[in-house]
């Protein structure tokens, strides 16, 4: 295997009472597309959210990049660290509404290096292109946008300081399977020619089995991680219901 | 970054004269027949910046040798906004006339420049822009159709709004009492504390202002006059028509703005249920019930202001005070300062409650909107209040 990137120690999140993860372990490599599946309210955006330091854990260890994120104590260094060398891709795109799409995507650049707005904005074009929007795209704001363009768009931005990692939140959530597919092989198109480390929500089971190595399955408030045809013949009962469904066969069968 | 001569010349346009130049990221050298740019270090997109205008700073133009060998092959991270740089870099030169040739390239970055370059050739140049005059016509244009939209929607929104309240009239089981007395609440209820505070301050500020300059006549006593009139006829009720429209008018253009955005309001209606009798009826009973009450509580906070300043401040005995503000009929003023606040109430409603339907589905637009809400119903306030002064004088009231 090629070294870990991303380690999750011992994590637990509790709400009051509630526990959403109560010992979640996983380790993500570099280079691998790593898909995240649980139920409703298993807590799958709560992970991605301490992974990226947004949601401090009741208690565990998370290292990006070999640096403790979630240890407040060692000062926002580790964090502002992390900030540039990752892309977060959220459902909804989270483009900024009052900036245009090419202003969106060279936002980051301009606030995290000191490029010269002209570059930047050649940067941020060649950025957009490679997720294939067009020029007539580039001025538009978010509302004017469809919501395939605007995946397409915040996907750009992530990719703007060219991170080493991307989350990605149902990148494909809300898009026609065609678009859907489409997505996809950007993704994978992506992950060879920048080397990227990809680590994505879905239920998408699509996405899933087309372009993920690994898939780590949250239930019982931890973790099942393994390759996906491991997975895929899991014994854990949701699991089991998960992929067998009508949906979950007819992929598998088509695969 | 050091510069080293092989000989004792100290620019590179010298010709027969082999010169180097070494940076942490490159190390450049001009040889007899070709140039050599050897690459190291990190050209990643967070030195980019140190590498911008090489070409330059380097003064390649002046260099002899028509050849450049770009060696990639020391470079430790390179990432693709480096090899965009590289590329443009290499571009630049072309065009400046040299060959330039690489070697030890990552092939994947070449392929997916080529990929990017490939879009780009398929795509259409931009439309040249229009002359001035097109644009000056165009900009009329759509200045003058908004307008005209606008227009259109504020009737309809008129329209719309009597519908709804005809239609609860011929069904009066269908009035949201709850909704409303939410409303009420939010408007009202949490405004009295505010309401009351402002209207006690602005009779004790205006008590004191009136005061200096009465007094300069031997006229203190009328004091009292000027504050009561004055906060009973017109301050108090305006002063709580403007702070409700900055509370509530506000709240009225976020709250169904921000419905409008999640699309509630179309729920609303793909379930038969009419948004104006739902969303805005509500509302409007809300700020009709509560206006006069608010501005009633302004009046009498403004009366103990004035009593406060006069009796307190001025010297001049409570009695004295109450005797005189009983000779001014005050039922009259106060009858006058009322009878406004339901039009002041009708006119932030409708503005509140327009402002946040017919908005576009932006977060921007929500809070432009909620903006224009404040202003428009703030100046049709003033405005309403400036017509009622003319009929109040008309009629010598």
């Amino acid at each position: 295997m090629s070294k870990p990137i991303i380690d999750v120690k011992n994590l637990v999140n509790r709400f009051g009472d509630h526990a959403v993860h109560d010992g979640v372990n996983l380790t993500i490599f570099e280079n691998e597309i790593l898909g995240i599946v649980g139920g409703s309210g298993t807590g799958k955006s709560v992970l991605l959210r301490t992974m990226l330091g947004l949601h401090t854990p009741t208690e565990g260890e998370v290292s990006v990049f070999g640096s403790d994120i979630a240890c407040k104590q060692s000062g926002d260094g580790n964090l502002s660290f992390c900030q540039n060398r990752w892309g977060v891709l959220f459902q909804s795109g989270a483009l900024f509404s009052g900036l245009t799409v090419l202003e969106n995507v060279v936002a980051p650049i301009i606030e995290n290096t000191r490029i010269s707005k002209d570059f930047a904005a050649e940067l941020g074009r060649l950025k957009l292109k490679m997720v294939g929007l067009s020029e007539e795209a580039f001025g538009k704001f978010p509302s004017e946008l469809s919501g395939g363009m605007i995946k397409r768009a915040a996907l750009a931005r992530a990719l703007a300081t060219e991170p080493r990692v991307v989350f990605l939140d149902e990148p494909t959530a809300g898009l026609d399977p065609i678009s859907a597919a489409e997505f996809d092989q950007l993704i994978l198109y992506l992950r060879e020619h920048l080397q990227l480390t990809v680590v994505m929500i879905s239920h998408d089971m699509d996405s899933l089995l087309t372009i993920c190595d690994r898939l780590a399955v949250l239930v019982d408030k931890a973790v099942i991680v393994d390759c996906k045809e491991v997975i895929m013949r899991h014994p854990h009962p949701w699991i089991r219901s998960y992929f067998g469904g009508v949906r979950g066969r007819a992929v598998q069968g088509a695969a | 970054m050091a510069i080293t001569n092989s000989t004792d010349t100290s620019t590179l346009g010298e010709p027969d004269q082999a010169s180097s130049i070494e940076s942490e990221y490159y190390h450049f050298s001009v040889g007899a027949d070709c140039a050599d740019f050897a690459l190291r270090g990190n050209w990643t997109i967070l030195n980019l910046a140190e590498l911008e205008g090489v070409v330059e700073r380097l003064g390649i133009e002046h260099i002899p040798v028509r050849r450049i060998e770009f060696r990639c092959g020391g470079l430790q991270n390179f990432d693709l906004s480096g090899a965009w740089l590289l590329y443009r870099t290499s571009e630049e030169l072309r065009q400046l006339g040299f060959n330039t040739h690489f070697s030890g390239f990552r092939a994947e970055h070449l392929k997916f420049i080529d990929d990017v370059l490939s879009i780009e050739q398929k795509a259409k140049p931009p439309p040249p822009p229009l002359p001035w005059i097109d644009r000056t016509g165009l900009w009329l244009g759509r200045k003058g159709r908004a307008l005209l939209v606008e227009a259109r929607d504020r009737y309809l929104w008129f329209v719309s709004v009597n519908a709804g309240l005809v239609a609860t009239l011929l069904r009066p089981s269908r009035f949201r009492w709850i909704a409303t007395a939410r409303h009420i609440q939010d408007a009202g209820v949490s405004a009295i504390g505010i309401v009351a505070l402002m209207a006690f301050l602005v009779a004790v500020v205006l008590g004191f202002q009136s005061q200096t300059q009465l007094t300069k006549f031997g006229a203190q006593i009328f004091t009292v006059d000027l504050v009561a009139i004055s906060m009973l006829r017109e301050m108090g009720g305006l002063l709580t028509a403007i702070l409700v429209a900055g509370r509530s008018g506000s709240a009225f253009a976020a709250e169904i703005g921000v419905m409008q955005l999640n699309e509630e309001v179309s729920a609303m209606e793909t379930m038969g249920i009419d948004p104006f009798q739902a969303l805005v009826l509500p509302r409007m009973t809300a700020l009709l019930i509560c206006l006069p009450l608010l501005t009633f509580i302004a009046d009498i906070a403004g009366l103990v202001g004035t009593a406060v300043v006069a009796s307190g401040m001025l010297d001049i005995p409570f009695n004295l005070v109450v005797d005189r503000f009983l000779s001014l009929d005050p039922l009259t003023h106060f009858k006058v300062g009322l009878i406004k606040a339901p039009f002041f109430a009708l006119m932030i409603g409708i503005i509140g409650t327009y402002r946040g339907y017919y908005v576009e589905r932006s977060a921007d637009a929500v809070g432009r909107n909620t903006t224009s809400a404040v202003v428009e119903s703030i100046f049709m306030v003033i405005i309403v209040d400036a017509i009622f002064s003319i009929i109040f004088t008309e009629l010598g009231w």
